[in-house]
């Protein structure tokens, strides 16, 4: 698996989306990315990426495209 | 602690009211043996008398589902509110999914309910994987995986 689909699926899994609408997601864009399901996705990524995200990171990570912006810093690099 | 080195705790239903808030008749298990943050296995028997049969339903008395899924919340919830500072935080169902309900559990029944923790916990969330079985045979009667939070470590957002 990539990076990207790594890092695609774990949106599908932690928010219950089809792979094909990740990409303009944003926080509470939909009803599954709520409170509840920004932490479930925070803990796919690290799971994906075998990281641990720090708290800033986890406010920060508001959106689909702001998260791989945001993994960089985690070695993680997203095409 | 168990030969493996792991937490076990017994749990009588006083020690349960002690980490869960719900109270009778809202309580749905009698005892539990817990391992913090790893899983939980609770028994309840359903007595003939319970105030559900009366009304769920007339001439049939079955527990209902809703109380079914509450009694592996209730089961859950311990095996997060177990750990080291979590005893006094309110905790909540936030998901739940691939919910079945196998076979009517009726008056008298004893029943095991499993939780497991699937993920652990973090971020003030857990997910976990319940099942209740009937004692007598083995049987499982229902199953379903759900997201336990707790909104107070899950403070650094919007609750």
């Amino acid at each position: 698996m990539t990076n990207r689909e790594k890092y695609v699926a774990a949106y599908v899994e932690a928010l219950d989306v089809n792979e094909g609408d990740v990409e303009e997601l944003e926080y509470q864009s939909i009803e599954a990315w709520d409170s509840v399901g920004h932490m479930s996705l925070i803990a796919e990524i690290e799971d994906a990426f075998d990281i641990q995200m720090e708290t800033d990171d986890i406010i920060d990570l508001s959106s689909f495209k702001k998260g791989i912006e945001l993994l960089k810093k985690y070695g993680v690099e997203i095409d | 602690m168990n030969a493996s080195g792991e937490t076990v705790l017994n749990l009588s239903e006083e020690d349960i009211l002690s980490y869960i808030k719900n109270r009778p008749p809202m309580l749905m298990i009698d005892n539990a043996v817990v391992k913090p943050g790893r899983s939980s296995r609770s028994k309840r028997v359903f007595k003939e008398d319970e105030w559900f049969f009366k009304c769920h339903f007339p001439g049939n008395p079955l527990v209902p589902g809703v109380l079914q899924l509450e009694a592996m919340f209730n089961t859950a919830a311990l095996a997060i509110k177990t750990l080291d500072g979590l005893k006094d935080k309110t905790s909540n169902i936030s998901r739940i999914k691939n919910v079945s309900f196998n076979a009517p559990i009726l008056p008298s029944d004893e029943i095991v309910i499993s939780a497991e923790v699937v993920k652990e916990y973090r971020h003030g969330i857990a997910f976990f994987h319940a099942e209740i079985s009937r004692v007598s045979d083995d049987a499982v009667l229902a199953k379903a995986d759900f997201v336990l939070s707790i909104p107070d470590d899950m403070n650094i957002i919007d609750k």
